[in-house]
């Protein structure tokens, strides 16, 4: 029994990503301790207590040894899940149906089926009747969908993280409302340039979400990362005799 | 009068660290001894709650560990008071003695009370 609780707690520390050295040190100390009672008379359930597993957790916990769950996929997932209505409010504007006009441009708008674009302005250009937004409009819109993604995505990360009673929720958060901006602009940009290569073909637009999508996902996937490396407890240092 | 385990376990749990505290001030020791050096005085610690008590007072500074070889046996830790335990268990102890003696004021008057209610229903069940 006494090594199968040391065994046990090993396993545990293992599992709750305990640096080697401290669970050794941690396993030498109980190990030492136990063969003393069992010498004593004692059991090893009396003198553990039966719950080994809650033991070095909470040993492990008090010395400050445990990595905080980083749930970078959960709170990717929220991010990026929370964005959609503002995403999707911002491929609306960009996809104002048209057949004829030359696709992904800052104002592909013709026909007069949609509403939003039938409420701008008229095209002077297009041989048919037709309406043409102009960028300042667009740009405003864009900027209005990117506002709903940001407020979606924080709101969704928040709520994930209390959901998961996250200690590092508060800064997280704090640290997504300032890099967002920054890291969509960078994204932005990033998908303009590329469409720009591509001569705003209709092909390039979804290489251009690709990257965007990839570029926005690295970016949260490393605040996350920072945030709870940043504000991890360092372990007591231990001396020798 | 019978022992009441959990009672004593509550009471314990809000005191181990000041009780461990005190008996590493004693000299320095390690987990299995201080288990033993508290059950000589009644309180009986299961190693589950003493461990991470230990880790506390060291992450807090309190305490200083060393790591002897045993004899002929695993490496041992030995607990060390530090000098910030060395204050903090003073304050603790001033704390606990004037907590305890506002309790021990209080129980003899719940005691004098309890008694006089009791003979106050007796009286009352004579004159009836």
């Amino acid at each position: 029994m006494k090594r199968d609780a040391v065994a046990q707690a090993r396993r545990v520390w293992r599992r709750l990503g305990v640096p080697e050295e401290a669970a050794r040190e941690m396993a030498e100390e109980l190990s030492a301790d136990l063969a003393e009672a069992v010498a004593d008379g004692r059991t090893a359930e009396e003198y553990v207590g039966g719950d080994v597993a809650a033991l070095a957790r909470t040993w492990a916990a008090e010395r400050g040894l445990i990595r905080p769950r980083q749930h970078v996929g959960r709170v990717l997932a929220a991010a990026l899940l929370g964005a959609l209505p503002g995403g999707f409010t911002a491929l609306f504007f960009v996809f104002a149906p048209s057949s004829r006009l030359p696709a992904f441009a800052f104002a592909r708008a013709s026909s007069g089926d949609n509403w939003v674009v039938r409420a701008l302005s008229a095209s002077p250009t297009s041989p048919e009747p037709s309406l043409h937004v102009s960028a300042p409009v667009i740009l405003t819109l864009y900027v209005l969908s990117g506002c709903i993604a940001y407020a979606g995505s924080l709101a969704a990360v928040s709520a994930v993280l209390r959901r998961s009673g996250d200690s590092h929720r508060r800064q997280t958060v704090r640290a997504f409302a300032l890099a967002i901006p920054v890291i969509g602009l960078v994204a932005t940009a990033a998908g303009v340039a590329l469409a720009a290569a591509l001569n705003f073909q209709m092909v390039a637009f979804r290489p251009v979400c690709l990257l965007v999508l990839l570029l926005l996902a690295l970016g949260v996937a490393l605040i996350r990362l920072q945030v709870v490396t940043r504000t991890a407890r360092p372990a007591a240092p231990v001396g020798a005799a | 009068m019978a022992v009441n385990e959990g009672l004593r376990q509550q009471w314990l749990r809000g005191v181990l660290d000041m009780c461990l505290l005190a008996v590493i001030a004693q000299r320095p020791t390690y987990g299995y001894e201080m288990t033993v050096r508290l059950a000589e005085h009644g309180l009986e610690v299961a190693s589950g709650s003493i461990y991470p008590a230990l880790a506390r007072l060291r992450s807090r500074g309190l305490v200083d560990v060393t790591r002897q070889p045993g004899a002929g046996g695993p490496v041992r830790t030995y607990y060390h008071l530090a000098a910030d335990g060395r204050r903090e268990l003073a304050e603790w102890s001033a704390q606990w003695a004037d907590f305890a003696a506002g309790v021990d004021r209080v129980l003899p008057i719940t005691t004098n009370t309890t008694e006089q209610a009791d003979q106050g229903h007796e009286g009352g069940d004579d004159e009836a």
